[in-house]
């Protein structure tokens, strides 16, 4: 068997007496758009932190093909292709919005200023903010922030990004040009952890959808089969899809 | 980077900074409250605070640590100089060395921390010193080392205020170049990415601990070769060198003067330098210390309220720069530092 | 080995004062995220006010008001007139207020108090007890007790009123106290002014013991802060044990090694934690908090 993109194997994170995360085992073999969701305290943001080494599990591993994440700082395994965005958007006010994205690219590809120069202006054009390349991130609007988050992640020719409520506090159009977005990248073979509120549009778009509770994997399985599971229905799902029927 | 506007506007900048230092000796010989010595201090105290424009201000960690690398600069140069007979110069090197070193371990212990540990672990560790150097046979306890010798240059001994000034400007103008070089590097860049958001810099690829600790042994190598010149131009050291104080004194250097900018450090040390001259002659050197003190305080608080960028941000708020970005988008910067 | 006891006995004793003082950095560092220099400088000013007021004929009980009041203005003042404005502000300009706010307040001392030492009498007199075989001042009880109360009051507040709870939402999650209508601002006021009156309690009970001067701050407040490390720095009451700690060391090493190496090694004592250990002795890795 090859080794996966990603595999969590028996991870268990503990805070004070709570798990957090109970003997989670998770496999992504690449490509698509894997969606997590689940209440709050259901571990997403947890499962996140241990992928990129923010937090130590109590027990288990993370390889990410092959390599071990689990004791690795966030710095080397980003460097092996694990780039993510932030919930609390987080980008270098200090720099300009092209160098933003030009900095972890050269970084990643070691390459010159010219060759990185070109390249990252080609991914704010690929993210629509190929004329905003000298200002700062600050002057941008919100949906235009998180989109430059992106065009950083994408900077590091991840392998795998994980996407930190990409969706939140986003006004309709601005979630519909993120997801088509989302969508583009699917084709460039990227693969995509989609961890998100909105519970519709994850449903939507993702091509297969995990689902916590309690620090346990209660389903994992395509969109559709989720939405049929009936132990998600009333652990989690029942509100949310009750409001939209 | 990519966002340097001009290539002959720093050139320029260094030009008039050059044009200054060089005339600051006819200005400072000829106006009242200045002397000589007021611009032998201020050399070494921009030099001493300008480590704190890369690490406090693009780095944005605070530390309370200079003055610890100041003194351990200050008596490796009279331990080796008074007692083993070294040139002083050699002795500054091997001070700067030590420093380096001694930054480099600490550095490699306390950024595997996340979180803002540097100023109070700095802060222990130089008052920890202080405390030992009043009770090492070595170090002269509290009356210190004297009979420092004066530092030579080509045979010329600088033991009087104008030549000492001059090496020790020309020494802060190389390290001014040099940091502001370091600044507009790759490096500078990514440094200024691990202040402005830790978390978002370890997931761009960027050594935030390695870069930290990178900024903290530069800064302790200007504060030691600065310790150095001190210890041979006053040709004395005691434990006082190391207190909080002299720490407190450059971090408000680089707060008034700017921590995001080389100037800052210059500025700060005339702007620092002019206070304490004015508490000494207006108040008296009694009571100066303790106005010295209040002053330090409310200026710190005020200039990180009022002036974020301090003194060298100045020129751009006038020129209304900072006033454009806030028209143009409505939103006030999160960090506007 | 019976004088290491009675130095045991005295540093549990002589540590409760920086217990009290840890217990008041630690609340402040979980509900801002602020290290608060200024913490070393309220004990000074606590202890300070209550012994020239004594010294000017004023009760102990008066002497004692005075005082809390005193430290609890300025702490109230140093939030909503200092660290509220710079909203916004990352850590590093947060932190370097608080530096600014504590050499201002010991130069404000300076000027008004002087230089000098001033003395305050015991709270019940030239009393001693004998405990464990160790002759100690009464004033050591009253530090223990005093620590009690302290530390009892500041748990009933956390556990058992609407500002504990809102205290203990903004130190768990920010965002999620504001959508619940607790207000951060409004709660790192009552936190700050909490550890500035903790901080005044110390240095009454500590006056009597170690005359306050107006540089005193700073030694106190670094073993306060090495109290609070000890202990995690975001377990307040871990910090009470860190300061156990801090006294016994500082007393053992005083009678054991020497008085003059007592500041070497409390200061590295914190130098080392902060190098090797700085979740503390009792606490566990966290994630920064973002």
């Amino acid at each position: 068997m090859t080794a996966a993109l990603l595999e969590v194997s028996d991870v268990s994170v503990r805070f004070g007496g709570v798990w957090a995360l109970r003997n989670l085992s998770v496999r992504l073999d690449g490509g698509g758009i894997v969606g997590l969701i689940g209440a709050n305290g259901a571990g997403k943001t947890t499962l996140i932190n241990v992928v990129t080494g923010a937090v130590r599990p109590a027990q288990g591993r993370v390889l990410l093909d092959g390599h071990d994440l689990t004791a690795m700082t966030a710095h080397r395994a980003a460097r092996l292709g694990l780039a993510r965005t932030f919930q609390n958007i987080q980008l270098f006010g200090s720099l300009s919005v092209l160098d933003n994205v030009l900095m972890p690219y050269r970084i990643r590809h070691r390459s010159t200023l010219r060759q990185g120069r070109a390249r990252a202006l080609a991914l704010l054009e690929q993210v629509g903010l190929a004329d905003r390349a000298d200002g700062r991130p600050y002057e941008l609007a919100y949906g235009q922030q998180r989109r430059l988050e992106l065009a950083r992640a994408l900077a590091m020719a991840p392998r795998l990004i994980l996407l930190d409520e990409p969706l939140a506090g986003m006004a309709g159009r601005e979630s519909e040009e993120m997801l088509t977005l989302f969508g583009r990248l699917r084709e460039q073979r990227v693969t995509l952890l989609l961890v998100e509120h909105d519970v519709a549009s994850v449903l939507r778009i993702s091509d297969r959808v995990l689902v916590l509770d309690h620090g346990r994997l209660l389903a994992d399985a395509p969109a559709a089969e989720v939405v049929a599971n009936p132990a998600v229905r009333t652990a989690y799902l029942g509100d949310a899809m009750g409001a939209d029927d | 980077m990519t966002t340097m506007r001009s290539r002959t506007g720093p050139v320029m900048g260094f030009a008039v900074f050059a044009a200054v230092l060089l005339s600051v000796p006819a200005v400072f010989t000829r106006v009242p409250l200045y002397t000589m010595s007021t611009a032998v201090l201020m050399v070494l105290l921009a030099l001493a605070a300008l480590g704190l424009v890369p690490l406090a201000g693009r780095a944005r960690q605070v530390s309370l640590g200079q003055a610890a690398f100041y003194g351990i600069g200050g008596y490796t140069s009279a331990i080796l100089t008074t007692r083993y007979g070294l040139g002083g110069w050699w002795a500054l090197v091997a001070g700067a060395l030590l420093s380096a070193a001694v930054a480099w371990l600490l550095g490699s212990l306390i950024f595997r921390a996340q979180g803002h540990y540097l100023s109070l672990a700095t802060l222990a560790f130089g008052l920890a010193l202080a405390a030992l150097a009043t009770q090492l046979p070595m170090t002269g306890g509290n009356a210190g080392i004297t009979g420092v010798p004066a530092l030579s240059v080509l045979g010329i001994e600088l033991s009087d205020d104008l030549s000492m000034y001059y090496v020790f400007a020309g020494m802060l103008l190389v390290a001014t170049v040099a940091v502001q070089v370091l600044l507009r590097s790759f490096w500078g860049a990514a440094l200024t990415a691990a202040g402005d958001s830790p978390v978002a810099a370890a997931a761009s690829g960027v050594d935030v601990a390695g870069l930290r600790r990178t900024a903290f042994v530069v800064a302790a190598v200007l504060a030691s070769v600065a310790g150095s010149g001190y210890a041979c131009w006053y040709r004395y050291v005691d434990p006082g060198v190391l207190g909080l104080l002299s720490s407190v004194e450059l971090l408000v250097i680089v707060s008034v003067g700017g921590r995001d900018s080389v100037w800052g450090a210059p500025l700060g040390a005339l702007g620092v330098v002019t206070l304490t001259q004015l508490s000494k002659e207006q108040i008296g050197p009694a009571s100066g210390a303790s106005f010295e003190l209040t002053a330090y305080g409310v200026i710190l608080i005020l200039s990180l309220l009022l002036l974020p960028r301090g003194l060298a941000g100045l020129p751009a708020i006038l020129l209304g720069r900072w006033r454009r970005h806030r028209l143009t988008t409505g939103r006030i910067p999160r960090e506007a530092r | 080995m019976h004088h290491v006891l009675s130095y045991v006995v005295i540093g549990l004793a002589g540590g409760c004062p920086y217990a009290v003082v840890g217990l008041g950095i630690s609340l402040v560092y979980q509900v801002s995220g602020v290290i608060n220099f200024a913490q070393g400088d309220f004990v000074m000013l606590g202890g300070l006010t209550y012994a020239v007021a004594g010294e000017a004929g004023l009760p102990a009980v008066v002497a004692a008001v005075v005082a809390l009041a005193v430290t609890a203005a300025c702490g109230a003042v140093l939030q909503v007139a200092v660290l509220a404005l710079a909203a916004g502000a990352g850590p590093d300009r947060l932190i370097t207020l608080t530096i600014g706010a504590s050499i201002l307040i010991q130069g404000l001392a300076l000027l008004w108090f002087g230089a000098d030492q001033h003395f305050a009498a015991p709270f019940s007199g030239d009393r001693e007890v004998r405990l464990l075989g160790v002759t100690l001042s009464d004033q050591y009880l009253w530090c223990a007790a005093v620590t009690l109360s302290a530390v009892v009051a500041v748990r009933l507040l956390l556990y058992r009123s609407s500002w504990g709870r809102g205290i203990r939402a903004v130190a768990a999650d920010r965002q999620t106290a504001r959508l619940v209508g607790v207000s951060p601002l409004w709660m790192a006021t009552v936190t700050l002014v909490l550890a500035a009156v903790l901080a005044g309690l110390a240095g009454i009970v500590i006056a009597p013991l170690q005359p306050p001067d107006a540089a005193v701050g700073l030694a106190l407040g670094l073993k306060g802060f090495t109290a609070a490390v000890l202990g995690g720095l975001s377990s307040p009451m871990g910090a009470i044990t860190g300061g156990l700690v801090v006294g016994v060391v500082e007393a053992v090493v005083t009678g054991v090694v020497s008085s003059g190496y007592r500041d070497v090694i409390v200061y590295g004592l914190l130098v080392a934690v902060l190098l090797l250990r700085p979740t503390g002795l009792l606490g566990r890795a966290v994630a920064e908090r973002v």
